[in-house]
């Protein structure tokens, strides 16, 4: 489930709301986003018309047809947002049922790769996606990034005073880091947090030993105030000093330290990056073709690095990163320096333990 | 002794006021039946002597103590509610048995009781139902049971047989009577109906518009009713009122359309205006005038209604007086309609309502 | 011949043919689901019913369930009892009480739960302020506060059956319990109380079922530790594709409503509760 990218439609809303953001900024987000809505009423040819699906926000449909307008002038094609989400138990649905009304979405990586092995996704057709446009590594069989984003410490700054946390073993350590903590309930990222904490070198985390960190993450339970499920909760959690310490998108992370005025602050230290990913179910309306060439059209730099600017969502391609200011480059999740201090998602191992590991996990989340 | 003594009792609902001053003595073991039209507060006051109600002022006596202000729960008066109230969820052993738990009655002693009870009101075979399995009738037995079980001082029955129909209505009336004489209980009776009324009741108090009109035995309240409502409210009677009534002898006597009527034993002080009343029951009809009649009215038959035992009639006199008279079919044949005839009747069975 | 076919025969049978299309096919599914995802057999069964994790969270779900059911019901009780009896004013001010909620989304009354209750909420700040606590009282993300959240939710829908029971109640029955010398306590343990009984199982039944079906509430006041059957079967279906699983479990619950349902319609006929 691509919470966090639902959670960028929250943040772009509220920060349009809030004066922060101007119509012009609000929309090149949407843009990138592919979170906008085209209300077009008429045509309605198949082929015509792309659906691209994402988590959608109350604000999106409001200044839809002022998008619309400037996006087909571009392509020549309407473009649809459904903001229904992309979950993958609403993917595998409407390939079984033979129902796909979705063109591309963006989608969790594992997902992708669990129902593409399953044969219901469309491989990606590198002949039109750019694969020099991609991160290198993240060139996947069935998923192409659209951005990146990490899970990061953020800690009360203000209350641990100039000695801070920097790695996953200072979050476990609640001695000298007093305080309660919060975590991620649908687990990404968190396996991985608690063996490093237990002394696992960052380079043998892989295939995770799912025991081993549930272990760790039980020692820490009673210190852990919630298991957050939206971003909004987990920023208000770090801001009213209910947590200390929590495990949150850096997207968040840095909406709380400007809101705190670095009452609350964060490091990529560590942090846990993972791409959210563009994927194309089998047998999508529009074809195959159409919807790769949306793909690859998402690409363009330009509107990767307004991404960044507005939300703080790593671009996807490496060429962007030259195009950001000074001012942003410490937001910058998938920048070379700041990809070195982090640890990246394996979405392969998630997408082959996801479940059974969620199971688990979760049965000790409630317990 | 009396048993209850109500003196100046009333109740008041904001302006309306539901009874006026109403004062009375109850004797122990007496059969008493409220009786008035609805709405004429004698619900009220049997509420007031149960303690559901409280009065807005007056004192009330039980045994020679104050229980004006004694709750309910605690005067050990029997209920019988209008509908019966029986606790639907219970069996009638159950229902019967609730005012001796109520009273931490030991087991033993509850079980003789309530068996003894239900069988005096021949229940024995229906005690394990449930009210709603029953008839009216045994509902009925079951709610008079259930509030004799434990030897109240006084049983109030508000209209308990107005759900019968005739016949078990009737059926009831001297069960009632029976298991009144058995356990020697003072009776309350409230009703709307003086058939009812003048069978039972050892005492009837008639109300109207919240006020005690008479308290009497049965044959007084008919014979000797000390009011026009009274006279008017039980049974058929035929009012006449008289001009410059006076005493002569004994007897009242006034003129009616210049005929002069008498009365004898007015029993009670008259002065300005009077009436002289009959019951339809005694007059005499003859063809010729009557020597020996004291009052005499010359009338014709405009109807006539035969009943069996008796024959209704109603007649006018030339002034355009309506008269109704009976008589018993052994007095043979009835006067055709249209015919005229003398009505008589002696001072004896004349009534005088001071007006 | 056969019958014609006129306008009472197809409103007749439209009903039940909606039901089918609507209800069952679907119900349908879901146990075909059940038994055959992702091999046919009784797998997923056995899981349910053997599973340590899923019997835990079933195990908690009743707990929570059964709490919110007793607390709800015996506030609803005392609810109905003064919306019934209270004086006018009072009776208004409980229609109020009963109605209002109504109108509030769940989703806003989690929230301004998370309000109130949270370290620096309105309570533990008021609490701090007059100096009756040091520290903040740990509050929200509890199971305390999802099942004052839930009972927040439920209480009105179980007012109605009780109150409904109580209106239906001959006051007679009562003067005569206290005429024959009964206390107000002893009427009401054994006249009033069984005489509401029907309502009291009615408004279990409706409780614990909607409890059972609960979200949105124990999500946002539990801190995510507090996972339900509801919960968990939206796991199995969308965030781990485990299908067959989650349709067991589906079936499960279902099955366990059904018995509910079946009780309220056998044990206390509910025609007797809309009059």
């Amino acid at each position: 489930m691509n919470n966090f990218q639902r959670d960028c439609c929250e943040l772009l809303a509220e920060r349009f709301r809030g004066g922060k953001l101007d119509r012009r900024g609000f929309l090149t987000g949407l843009v990138a986003l592919g979170a906008a809505t085209v209300a077009a009423p008429g045509a309605r040819a198949a082929g015509q018309e792309l659906v691209v699906v994402n988590w959608g926000g109350d604000a999106i449909d409001a200044y839809s047809a002022a998008f619309a307008e400037a996006y087909e002038a571009a392509t020549g094609n309407k473009l649809k947002i459904d903001g229904s989400g992309p979950l993958e138990g609403s993917m595998k649905t409407q390939f079984e049922s033979n129902s796909v009304r979705w063109d591309v979405c963006d989608a969790e990586p594992y997902s992708a790769i669990r129902l593409g092995r399953e044969g219901m996704m469309e491989k990606i057709d590198y002949s039109i996606v750019d694969r020099s446009k991609i991160e290198p590594g993240f060139d996947g069989e069935f998923y192409v990034p659209s951005y990146f984003y990490s899970n990061v410490i953020a800690y009360d700054a203000a209350r641990f005073g100039d000695d801070v946390p920097s790695t996953w073993a200072d979050f476990w350590n609640v001695e000298k880091y007093p305080g309660k903590r919060t975590l991620y309930k649908w687990m990404t990222g968190v396996l991985e947090a608690a063996l490093l904490a237990d002394g696992v070198a960052p380079a043998e985390l892989y295939p995770l030993d799912v025991d081993r960190a549930l272990a760790k993450i039980e020692a820490l339970k009673p210190h852990i105030v919630s298991f957050w499920s939206s971003g909004a909760e987990s920023q208000q959690l770090l801001r009213d000093g209910e947590a200390s310490m929590g495990l949150l998108w850096h997207t968040r992370a840095n909406l709380t330290k400007q809101d705190t005025e670095g009452e609350v602050d964060w490091t990529f230290d560590q942090g846990l990056v993972s791409p959210s990913g563009w994927t194309v179910i089998k047998g999508n309306p529009a074809g195959a073709k159409a919807a790769m060439e949306f793909i690859a059209l998402a690409q363009n730099p330009d509107n990767q690095v307004t991404l960044l600017n507005e939300l703080g969502n790593g671009p996807a391609n490496p060429a962007a990163h030259a195009l950001v200011s000074e001012e942003m480059k410490p937001v910058d999740a998938s920048s070379k320096e700041n990809l070195e201090r982090q640890i990246v998602l394996q979405a392969e191992w998630y997408a082959d333990h996801y479940g059974t590991a969620l199971d688990k996990y979760l049965a000790l989340v409630s317990s | 002794m009396s048993q209850i003594a109500a003196s100046s009792i009333c109740k008041s609902y904001g302006d309306f006021k539901a009874l006026h001053d109403v004062s009375m003595e109850i004797s122990k073991g007496e059969f008493l039946t409220f009786l008035g039209p609805s709405g004429s507060g004698k619900t009220t006051f049997l509420m007031i002597l149960a303690g559901f109600t409280e009065q807005t002022s007056g004192q009330l006596m039980k045994d020679g103590r104050d229980i004006s202000t004694m709750a309910a729960e605690e005067r050990n008066f029997g209920m019988v509610f209008q509908g019966y109230a029986l606790f639907p969820h219970m069996t009638v052993w159950q229902n019967v048995d609730y005012p001796l738990r109520v009273r931490k009655m030991g087991s033993a002693e509850r079980k003789q009781k309530v068996g003894r009870i239900i069988e005096t009101v021949g229940l024995a075979e229906h005690a394990h139902k449930k009210p709603s399995q029953l008839s009216g009738g045994q509902q009925q037995r079951v709610a008079l049971a259930r509030s004799l079980v434990f030897q109240p001082d006084v049983l109030l029955l508000d209209e308990p047989l107005s759900a019968l129909d005739r016949n078990l209505r009737e059926q009831m009336q001297s069960e009632l009577k029976r298991v009144h004489e058995e356990t020697g209980t003072t009776f309350v009776f409230v009703t709307h109906d003086q058939g009812e009324a003048l069978a039972m009741s050892d005492k009837i108090a008639i109300f109207n518009k919240g006020r005690l009109m008479q308290l009497a035995t049965p044959d007084r309240i008919y014979n000797a009713p000390d009011s026009r409502f009274v006279a008017e409210f039980l049974g058929q009677i035929n009012i006449f009122p008289v001009a410059s009534p006076g005493m002569d002898g004994g007897l009242l006597r006034g003129n009616l359309d210049g005929t002069t009527l008498s009365a004898a034993n007015p029993g009670h002080h008259v002065n300005g205006t009077a009436s002289i009343a009959v019951r339809p029951e005694h007059m005499t009809l003859s063809a010729e005038r009557p020597a020996d009649q004291a009052n005499v009215l010359p009338a014709r038959v405009i109807q006539t209604t035969y009943q069996g035992s008796h024959s209704d009639l109603v007649l006018q006199t030339p002034q355009g007086h309506s008269i109704s008279a009976s008589t018993h079919s052994a007095n043979g044949a009835l006067p055709s309609v249209g015919s005229d005839l003398w009505v008589g009747w002696s001072p004896e069975n004349s009534i005088v309502i001071a007006d | 011949m056969a019958a014609r076919l006129n306008i009472h025969t197809i409103a007749m049978w439209l009903l039940p043919a909606l039901f089918l299309a609507v209800y069952l096919a679907p119900l349908l599914g879901v146990f075909g689901w059940s038994v055959s995802r992702p091999e046919p057999g009784a797998e997923n069964y056995v899981r349910m019913l053997t599973d340590a994790d899923a019997l835990n969270i079933m195990l908690r779900t009743a707990r929570v369930c059964i709490l919110v059911t007793l607390t709800s019901v015996l506030l609803a009780y005392l609810l109905a009892y003064h919306w019934v009896f209270g004086s006018p004013a009072r009776k208004l001010f409980m229609e109020l009480c009963i109605f209002i909620p109504f109108w509030i989304s769940v989703l806003i009354r989690a929230f301004g739960w998370v309000v109130i209750l949270r370290n620096k909420g309105i309570l533990n700040e008021t609490l701090l302020s007059i100096g009756a606590i040091a520290e903040p009282l740990t509050l929200v993300r509890t199971e305390f506060s999802v099942i004052l959240g839930m009972v927040h939710f439920l209480v009105p829908f179980a007012v109605f059956p009780i109150a409904s029971v109580m209106r239906q109640i001959d006051s007679r029955v009562l003067l005569a319990s206290r005429g024959m010398g009964a206390s107000p306590g002893f009427t009401f343990w054994n006249v009033f109380l069984p005489l509401t009984v029907p309502g009291i199982l009615a408004s279990v039944i409706i409780v614990f079922v909607f409890a059972l079906g609960f979200f949105i509430t124990p999500a946002i006041l539990g801190g995510g530790k507090i996972v339900m059957i509801a919960e968990y079967i939206y796991i199995q279906m969308f965030q781990t594709s485990n299908w067959g699983f989650g349709a067991a479990l589906s079936i499960g619950v279902l099955a366990v409503v059904a018995a509910m349902a079946g009780l309220l319609f056998k044990v206390i006929r509910p025609e007797r509760l809309v009059k």
